[in-house]
């Protein structure tokens, strides 16, 4: 089951971008991150819901930027020196979308085993389903495989679904 | 079989040809004796061969080969224009458009249209010929343009060592130019007897071809030789006086031909000529995917240009300032360039209506007028295309509900023949496409009640002219009495408003009970950047499309201190619905010590927008937003400001449905 879930995605493995939020470690593909950057002026959206952060302007274009915190049941810690945005391109069925994560924190690019990889027992934690492709170790904590992909579908309204809509 | 890129390569090449070719048939229709027009519909469905050919559609070539020598016969006069050509045409025309659409019809069907071309065009039409020939005459006297092709050429003089025939080419050239072309051989390259070698040529001609001899055809003729020869091909322009007036009129090229032939049919006589001046300007495929590239870019350039104006405002350094004035100057320029550039004429697509016309008029047996005007306006390619549709079913109701039958227009008093006029103009930055028919109106009693009956007002509301019109537009409001073929289809006129709503433009209804009615879009002439009216809700700033403000107003003192998202005051002795942005976006932010109301149109409603401050107009770059946040629907898009912060553009008609104060409203409220 564990190599199944991460198989496709054993590349990636080697080549991840950790941040941290709420406490916890988090990583994605650096195959999927255009860049990072200092969090920009950030245009709110009323009435977009508690994940939109708001819209960016990033050269000309502007972007949407997502606050996963309240996804994840976590603290909305404010802005400070060490908050960046991650700009990542993201495959969704509808085509591409660019879109900015607010991270707390970004720390390494690193490399993981895939031997240590381990799916996200489906209770007794805070991600929401689908949200977790896995859980791996790096040196002696874990790190978070987030699947944003998936969470932009699911939650983001990329792509209009009734759990988006509650 | 055709693969689908080459089919959709090849569709794209052959639409202009085919508008043309159906708007060329439906105008044979009304003047017959038109020899330009037939030689424009020869000329189209040749050229519709030959790339049909190149692109292996060989049934279409084939069908198309048979379908121009129809019209071959009437070019060279052995046959005339006649309702029954028209009628075969534009049904051999709707089997080509299947054929251009990836259908496959059935075979028979070609042999029966071909049968039936060789039959309208074949019997004794031979008395004919002498007065189609000399409208052919008239019609290239009256054409100031050219009055006839010159051509000098000079072959390599190997051509006869590599095969070559002059005398051949002289035949072809013959051909093209008919009886009246003049031909005289120059002599001047020819070395003396000594030196004249018999294989070499050394003749250069010059010949004078009439003006309906098609420049193409006649370069066609040199195609393989090109390269090493001399070839001069000038138009002969009209005489001295009008020769000086070509540089006033080249905007306008109809106007001098136009001029002898006053009481001509207008509209219809303008076309051919006007094809003629068009086709001489160099014209360049581009793809769509690279015009909105450009169009991005130069949209990026305005907002970075109005940065650099904003900064050049604050260090006051006049070289500065003067850089940024000619900056300012170039980036506009360049702006209103390449919108050109994606603006279409609405004559792209009023062949269709034209066809439509025709059939309606065959279905209804109301006999009508259809007239265009202002055509050559020109809006966006994309508000275009799908304006189409929309015309369509405005169009369809006009003759089916609007226009009596003759009948009974007669015993009315009006003349039996009704009109229906598809009038397109400029208004400011917005484009007015109207449909107007001089049949019976709209009657607002009746519509009203039907609207009460179907529920979508209270029996009590109290409504203008204008809203109980709009009500035709309300979805589940159809007033035909019983459903026809032709409309009352489901598709209703509430597909009209919504797709004009989508392309941010309004529509408008008119009518007088008895004298007509007409129905006018209101649209933006770009999408790309419209003129935005900047605002500040607490610290946060937002756009309106200024097209739909229509005042300023202190905030009244009464509302001032409300919290409700929503309510009402009467201001210049009217009644509006205020609706306070500050709550509906939940801004929060200190409050302006003299908030202002903008008072905003949409539809037929003036709505209220309560704000702390006017900031002022900009020019506003739309840009679309990410699914994420689209389905919003509050928003139309955002845009960049001068000092590169984003702000949103606030959809009014939009944000009117979601507080509940559009006319579904109202009525859920009563």
């Amino acid at each position: 089951m564990t190599l199944e879930l991460v198989s496709a995605s054993e590349d990636d493995l080697k080549d991840m971008v950790a941040f941290e939020m709420g406490g916890e470690l988090l990583v994605v593909p650096t195959r999927i991150l255009r860049e990072v950057l200092e969090p920009p002026k950030l245009t709110r959206v009323p009435l977009a819901g508690p994940y939109s952060a708001g819209l960016i302007n990033v050269r000309g274009v502007v972007l949407p930027v997502a606050d996963l915190r309240p996804l994840f049941e976590m603290e909305q810690k404010p802005f400070d020196i060490d908050t960046r945005v991650l700009v990542l391109e993201l495959a969704l069925e509808e085509g591409t979308m660019t879109l900015g994560v607010i991270a707390e924190k970004v720390h390494a690019v690193l490399a993981l085993d895939p031997e240590t990889i381990q799916k996200v027992p489906s209770v007794g934690t805070r991600w929401p389903q689908g949200a977790i492709k896995g859980i791996g170790r790096w040196k002696d904590g874990f790190v978070n495989l987030i699947d944003v992909e998936r969470i932009a579908e699911t939650y983001l309204g990329a792509m209009p679904t009734d759990e988006s809509l509650g | 079989m055709i693969d689908e890129e080459t089919q959709e390569i090849f569709r794209q090449e052959t639409e202009a040809l085919i508008e043309s070719l159906q708007e060329c048939l439906l105008q044979l229709n009304s003047t017959p004796e038109d020899m330009e027009l037939v030689t424009q519909v020869f000329r189209d469905l040749h050229t519709l061969k030959g790339t049909g050919a190149m692109f292996g559609f060989a049934r279409l070539a084939e069908f198309i080969h048979d379908f121009e020598a129809a019209f071959e016969q009437v070019r060279s006069g052995n046959a005339v224009v006649t309702p029954d050509l028209i009628a075969v045409s534009l049904r051999a025309y709707d089997l080509i458009v299947a054929l251009l659409e990836g259908e496959d019809p059935p075979a028979e069907q070609d042999a029966e249209l071909k049968a039936a071309l060789s039959a309208v065009t074949s019997g004794g039409a031979a008395p004919a010929a002498a007065g189609a020939e000399v409208a052919e005459v008239a019609e290239a006297e009256a054409d100031g343009e050219t009055e006839g092709w010159k051509l000098r050429y000079k072959l390599p003089p190997e051509f006869m060592e590599i095969g070559g025939n002059p005398v051949a080419i002289l035949e072809e050239l013959l051909e093209i130019g008919g009886p009246e072309t003049k031909v005289e051989a120059i002599l001047d390259g020819l070395p003396s007897l000594a030196e004249l070698k018999p294989n070499e040529l050394h003749t250069a001609w010059e010949l004078t071809l009439p003006a309906d001899a098609d420049e193409e055809e006649i370069r066609d003729v040199f195609m393989f030789h090109e390269d090493s020869m001399e070839l001069e091909l000038t138009a002969i322009r009209a005489a001295a006086p009008a020769a000086a007036e070509v540089a006033e009129v080249s905007a306008e090229p109809v106007a001098s031909a136009d001029a002898p032939a006053a009481e001509a049919p207008k509209a219809e006589a303008k076309k051919p000529a006007a094809k003629k001046s068009g086709s001489a300007n160099v014209q360049m495929r581009v793809s769509a995917e690279r015009l909105d590239d450009i169009m991005d870019r130069v949209g990026e350039l305005v907002i970075a240009e109005a940065r650099l104006s904003d900064l050049a405002q604050k260090l006051n350094d006049p070289n500065l300032t003067e850089v940024v004035e000619d900056i300012r100057r170039l980036a506009l320029g360049l702006r209103d360039t390449t919108m050109a550039i994606r603006l279409t004429p609405l004559s792209s697509i009023t062949g269709r209506f034209q066809r439509l016309a025709h059939d309606l008029a065959g279905k209804t047996g109301k006999d009508f007028d259809f007239v265009i005007e202002g055509e050559e306006t020109e809006l966006d390619k994309t508000v275009i295309e799908k304006l189409s549709d929309p015309l369509v079913h405005i169009l369809r109701n006009a003759v089916d509900h609007g226009l009596e039958d003759n009948d009974t227009r007669v015993a009315n008093g009006k003349p039996a023949r009704g009109t229906v006029r598809l009038k397109a103009s400029y208004s400011g930055a917005d484009v007015l496409i109207s449909v107007q028919d001089d049949g019976k109106g709209l009657d607002p009693d009746f519509i009203l009640g039907r609207a009460i009956d179907r529920g979508l007002v209270s029996a009590d509301a109290n409504l203008s002219r204008g809203e109980i019109f709009q009500l035709l537009m309300a979805p589940g409001f159809s007033t035909a009495e019983q459903v026809t073929d032709l409309s009352g289809r489901g598709v209703g006129t509430d597909v009209v408003k919504s797709t004009v709503e989508a392309l941010r433009g309004s529509v408008e209804i008119e009518s007088e009970l008895g004298a007509g009615s007409s129905f006018t879009l209101r649209l933006p002439l770009t999408l790309a950047i419209i003129d935005g009216l900047l605002l500040q809700v607490g610290e946060e700033r937002y756009t309106v499309p200024l097209a739909a403000v229509e005042g300023i107003v202190e905030e009244p003192e009464a509302i001032r201190d409300g919290q409700e998202p929503t309510t009402t005051v009467e201001l210049r002795e009217k009644l509006i619905s205020i609706m306070r942005l500050r709550e509906i976006f939940e801004t929060g932010g200190e409050r302006a010590e003299f908030p202002k109301v903008v008072l905003v149109r949409t539809g037929d409603q003036q709505i209220g927008l309560a704000v702390d401050r006017i900031i002022g107009s900009y020019q506003t770059v739309i840009k679309q937003l990410s699914p994420m946040h689209s389905r919003l629907n509050v928003f139309s898009g955002a845009t960049i400001l001068g000092d590169g912060d984003v702000a949103l553009i606030v959809d009014v008609a939009q944000l009117v449905k979601a507080q509940g104060l559009d006319h579904d409203g109202k009525e859920q409220a009563a």
